[in-house]
């Protein structure tokens, strides 16, 4: 559903991207990794259309999404959940869901939904989102993102900050949401052997290049990403 | 090492600065001149006055980037001194003035030591306010109209009203001495810091520069120029009022003819005041009767209408533009030379190898804690360094690493704790206290002077450290280091990353100095080989000179094999420290990492 | 006694500072904007007010209420046409005061182009010259300024519940916490600004039409009230749109009982004292630098 082809993206003379080419395809889980400052953020914000790009394109369906303001883009069925979660802070949790269904008619059945995935967050709806625990945040970017009901749910890095044990479960529901509906999944990873163990595709990332791509399975097995990218695998 | 170094272009060449000034001196006689005993030549004094005090501003907000929207304080100061002496005690207003340029300047070390700590809208915020307050005190006490004694053959120190072009020559000249102030200033190694602080108050504080002295001096300075014109002024206005020397509108005209011209340019604030000023001038004089409030409507519509439609001012646009023709000419166009990786001798490195236990201690971390709002960021980190020591600090992103080193460079305050760097508690120290104390630092995105050239970036730090020459030989060598000697001249902001990068680390190295301790932050994300490779031969050739490297990362990889020892961090906490070979075998460290499962 | 006569005064003054308070912490906790021009714009409405009532014979009210719709307009018309145009052409050395800049651009143009209509003399209301008071023992309680607190009151309290609780002010709280991730879900931070920029600017007005029924005004009042402005939103917090109410009443209650101490010429340097102390201690407000909508 999403081709990118050939993006280049610079901030300033500071190059972040050079002619990336991908695809998602529709019910696809494709992950994205590699090291800090490969572009992999400045990847999502292109589609979300929030940073300018200087060359390619981005299509949704077929239709490029340049000069499209970054709202339509949500509105395209595109969810992003940023870095660090940026849930909004001084609203409540279920405020915050709220406004993620884009819309003033709310469904209260959908929240209930959300709530059912992730019942932490029921105990809390009438918290400020920012005295939750850095998991419940994540909880509810991932629930506010999944409100507008989106094809695409895009990941950024969100296991960022927390405990092993959170991040297997955020991995896991993850899965689960991907598995029990037909949602395509985009997801950015430090932590490379969660996100190829997660994913059926996987893109490495390097100084804003896609240096190696395939079938996440294979990727796994591959000498060369273990050394590089799953770390303490390379002891040998 | 005394070997002759190649020049460096300064933000102000000298040449330049005379020509313009030369010419405002010129064009101002001429037009002085010309106008002679005319009404005209009226209008010419308050376009010089407005000129100079435009210029006077114009330091404190274009060149050191603290935007004051109260000067009309320290203009008001200047009038009201220079005024009340003369009709009180007889003194000349050309002597009394100086009493006002005391005051002004006095005024503005106490104003400034209170808010400069304030940053940016906050500051322009609060300094609106001391000129309203002025003028309720100035009208509490009885000065609401003060008149400037009228004596029609009173003499030279008086401004010998009949002939008005004494007053204006006394402008012009004014106007050109805060011209060269302006330019001695920016020539000076206070120059350097200042353009520092303009680009990145917390960059330049890490750089060792004491941004918070080096403010209050350009207000000081502003203040006191400031009130110079504000001294002549109450002689050409006749009158002083509080609603005037205080008045917003007087506030708001160095900064719309600043901005006119071109905010942070030497030419600027005054070609903005010589075309405003005539402009409304000429408005009042024709439709004044019937209209008198038209000029503060001129001036309010002009710098709207600046703002809006040419926000870098009028001789910037117009120096861009005819450099645009230069250029399609032929006529020049530096074309940046390649970055030669090989530029500098590479003389290979013996293998690097760990201080022995004996070696001094160099950095003593003591039970750091901190915490953000409810949550713990920092819990109890102990952590020391020995003198040639190369330390890796990891940990998975959000494990408070980051948070650590602003910790140790002054940044922020532990909640307890201590930190201690060669011997010196500098657990309540400042950062530029701390980076002189031979500290050097780089960011986790690098933060250089942007508008200032590559050598100018180094320069910056390393005049923090010592005598101009000293510092010369300093920035260069850092500069070869790190293999950017011809690309010295280029500015910052037309630097790759990976030259932003080799840039701050040789800026690192100049505010640490020979011996010091650098902490980098995440400096090889993102790098080509190449880069790496340059970064890492300059760090392993740091240490061989006894210097310490304290870095981060959020994998092992990216170090190994370059770190004598790793601390790793989690969730705040040190889980592990020890050779990397250690590390790779450590259970709590697989686990941090990679969770339960993995380890077998 | 008197002093109960002092706290009331100073309630009335103080509920008119919060509301006009409220309307500069709205647009800063959304737009980050400073308005120099905020007191401007409630000057205008004062003159408004005066003109329609005497070409239109109504009393001030109605005619407050027919202003809504200009000063709606002119809000949307200066952000679309002056602000956002600021924004787009960053002022190169100080891109945060390119916008604070235009405003104060704005406040010179709105007070000397209302001098040139209307004169530097101050005006009023006709019937602001009738004072009428109520007895309650001892006390006398002046009648516009009552019900124009009660007026203060019921829009400030409006505008806080539909902040809370209507879509559209969720969008506005959103955009106003995080602009990019609000962007993310949807949310036309665009448009949400403008609107903000917009009721911000009527509540400005509204103040004007409240204030007029009793206070003359001059092309200056405006000036007169920006430092008690920036002192209640300071005290409240930058963006804190209830810190700003309470910080207005508070500054009306300081205002009114040091007339029991200090020289009533000296108003406002126990205002700026205030400010000054402020600034010192908790440069972050009273209630913190959170906006909080």
């Amino acid at each position: 559903m999403i081709v990118i082809d050939n993006l280049t993206v610079a901030y300033g003379s500071v190059q972040a991207l050079t002619g990336v080419s991908l695809e998602i395809g529709a019910n696809e889980f494709v992950s994205i990794i590699g090291p800090n400052g490969a572009g992999k953020t400045t990847l999502l914000k292109s589609i979300s259309n929030v940073v300018p790009w200087q060359s390619g394109d981005i299509r949704v369906d077929g239709t490029s999404i340049r000069g499209r303001e970054g709202w339509d883009i949500a509105r395209l069925g595109i969810s992003h959940v940023p870095e660090g979660r940026r849930v909004f802070g001084q609203m409540t949790v279920e405020d915050n869901l709220k406004i993620g269904a884009m819309s003033s008619r709310v469904d209260m059945a959908q929240i209930q939904g959300i709530y059912d995935l992730f019942p932490h967050l029921a105990a809390r709806k009438h918290a400020r989102a920012i005295t939750l625990s850095g998991g419940e945040q994540q909880m509810l970017a991932i629930g506010r993102a999944l409100m507008s009901r989106p094809r695409l749910l895009m990941l950024d890095e969100p296991s960022m900050g927390l405990a092993p044990l959170l991040v297997e479960q955020v991995f896991h529901h993850i899965g689960e949401l991907f598995k029990s509906s037909s949602l395509s999944v985009l997801l950015i990873e430090q932590r490379a052997t969660e996100a190829l163990e997660a994913s059926q595709r996987s893109y490495v990332l390097e100084q804003g290049r896609v240096v190696i791509s395939g079938p996440s399975a294979k990727l796994l097995n591959d000498p060369a990403i273990q050394s590089s990218y799953l770390g303490i695998t390379a002891k040998g | 090492m005394k070997s002759a170094l190649p020049k460096i272009t300064p933000a102000m060449p000298l040449r330049s600065a005379v020509i313009q000034l030369g010419t405002i001196a010129v064009g101002g006689a001429i037009a002085i001149v010309w106008a002679g005993d005319s009404p005209t030549q009226e209008i010419i004094t308050l376009a010089l006055l407005y000129a100079g005090f435009a210029s006077a501003w114009n330091i404190v907000a274009g060149y050191a980037g603290q935007f004051t929207f109260g000067h009309a304080a320290f203009f008001g100061l200047g009038s009201y001194a220079a005024t009340i002496l003369t009709e009180a005690y007889g003194i000349a207003p050309l002597y009394g003035l100086w009493l006002g340029v005391v005051l002004a300047a006095i005024a503005a070390a106490v104003i400034g030591s209170i808010t400069l700590q304030l940053r940016g809208l906050y500051f322009g915020l609060v300094t609106s306010v001391f000129p309203i307050v002025f003028s309720v005190v100035a009208t509490y006490i009885g000065l609401q109209e003060v008149p400037v004694p009228f004596n029609p053959d009173a003499g030279f120190a008086f401004f010998s009203p009949r002939a008005p072009w004494v007053l204006s020559s006394f402008a012009l000249g004014s106007t050109v001495m805060i011209g060269v102030v302006a330019v001695l200033l920016m020539r000076s190694r206070f120059g350097l810091y200042i353009s520092a602080l303009r680009a990145d108050q917390d960059a330049a504080e890490a750089s060792g520069v004491r941004t918070t002295e080096v403010k209050i001096t350009a207000l000081v300075v502003s203040a006191a120029l400031s009130a110079v014109i504000g001294g002549l002024y109450a002689s050409a206005a006749l009158v002083v009022t509080p609603a005037d020397v205080f008045g917003v509108q007087m506030s708001v005209k160095p900064v719309l003819f600043s901005v006119f011209g071109g905010i942070g340019t030497l030419l600027g604030p005054v070609v903005g005041a010589v075309i405003l000023v005539p402009l409304s001038e000429t408005l009042t004089a024709s439709f004044g009767s019937t209209l008198p409030s038209l000029s503060g409507l001129v001036y309010g519509a002009a710098l709207l209408l600046v703002i809006t439609i040419f926000p870098a001012g009028l001789v910037p646009v117009v120096r861009d533009a005819t450099l645009a023709l230069w250029t399609r000419r032929g006529g020049g166009g530096a074309t940046p030379s390649t970055p030669a990786a090989e530029d500098a001798n590479e003389e290979p490195v013996e293998a690097s190898s760990a201080p022995p236990a004996s070696a001094p201690v160099i950095l003593d971390i003591k039970g750091i804690f901190k915490a953000f709002g409810g949550t713990r960021v920092l819990v109890d980190v102990n952590i020391q360094m020995r003198e040639g020591e190369i330390l890796g600090v990891i940990g998975p992103n959000g494990a408070g690493k980051t948070t650590l080193f602003n910790v140790i460079n002054g940044f922020l305050r532990p909640d307890a704790g201590a930190v201690v760097l060669l011997g010196r508690d500098i657990t309540q120290a400042k950062p530029s206290a701390i980076a002189r104390a031979g500290l050097g630092r780089t960011f986790q995105t690098a933060r250089l002077f942007t508008g200032m050239s590559a050598i100018e970036n180094v320069l910056a730090a390393a005049l923090t450290r010592g005598s101009k020459d000293a510092a010369l030989a300093a920035a260069w060598r850092a500069l070869a280091e790190v293999h950017l000697t011809d690309r010295a001249q280029i500015s910052a902001g037309a630097l790759t990353t990976g030259e932003l990068r080799r840039l701050e680390l040789a800026r690192a190295m100049a505010t640490a100095g020979e011996g010091g301790l650098l902490m980098l932050d995440e400096f090889l994300g993102g790098l080509t080989h190449a880069d790496s490779a340059v970064l890492l031969a300059a760090l392993r050739r740091w240490r061989a000179r006894g210097g310490s490297v304290l870095a981060i990362e959020h994998t092992m990889r990216a170090m190994a094999g370059f770190v004598d020892r790793f601390v790793v961090l989690n969730f705040g906490e040190v889980i592990a420290e020890g050779p990397p070979e250690e590390i790779w075998r450590n259970r709590a460290v697989v686990t941090a990492y990679l969770g339960e499962k993995w380890v077998a | 006694m008197y002093a109960l006569q002092l706290v009331i005064a100073g309630l009335q003054q103080g509920g008119i500072i919060a509301l006009l308070s409220m309307g500069l912490a709205l647009m800063f906790g959304v737009l980050r904007l400073v308005n120099f021009a905020q007191a401007d714009f409630m000057m205008l409405g004062m003159y408004g007010v005066i003109v329609l009532t005497a070409t239109l014979h109504t009393n001030f009210v109605l005619s407050s209420l027919l202003l809504a719709i200009p000063a709606f307009a002119a809000g949307l018309f200066v952000y679309q046409f002056i602000i956002r145009q600021v924004a787009k052409a960053k002022l190169a050395s100080a891109p945060e005061h390119a916008q604070l800049l235009a405003t104060l651009g704005l406040s010179l143009v709105l007070q000397n182009g209302a001098e040139m209509i209307w004169g530097a003399t101050p005006r009023s209301l006709p019937s602001a010259q009738e004072l009428s008071v109520w007895h309650i023992g001892k006390l006398s309680i002046d009648q516009p300024r009552t019900i124009g607190f009660c007026i203060a009151v019921v829009v400030a309290v409006t505008m806080l519940l539909v902040l809370r609780n209507t879509h559209i002010g969720r969008t506005v709280r959103a955009a106003a916490s995080d602009r990019e991730a609000a962007i993310y879900v949807g949310i036309n931070v665009r448009k949400a600004y403008l609107l903000t920029f917009a009721v911000s600017i009527l509540l400005s007005v509204i103040v004007g039409g409240i204030l007029v029924s009793y206070y003359p005004v001059t092309p200056q009042t405006g000036s007169d009230f920006i430092l008690l402005m920036f002192t209640a939103v300071i005290m409240g917090g930058l963006g804190n749109v209830m810190g700003a109410m309470a910080g207005g009443l508070i500054l009306g209650l300081v205002q009114s009982l040091s007339q029991l101490i200090i020289p009533l010429e000296l108003n406002n340097a126990v205002v700026f004292g205030l400010f000054l102390a402020l600034m010192l201690v908790r440069p972050k407000g009273i209630f913190g630098e959170v906006t909080r909508l």
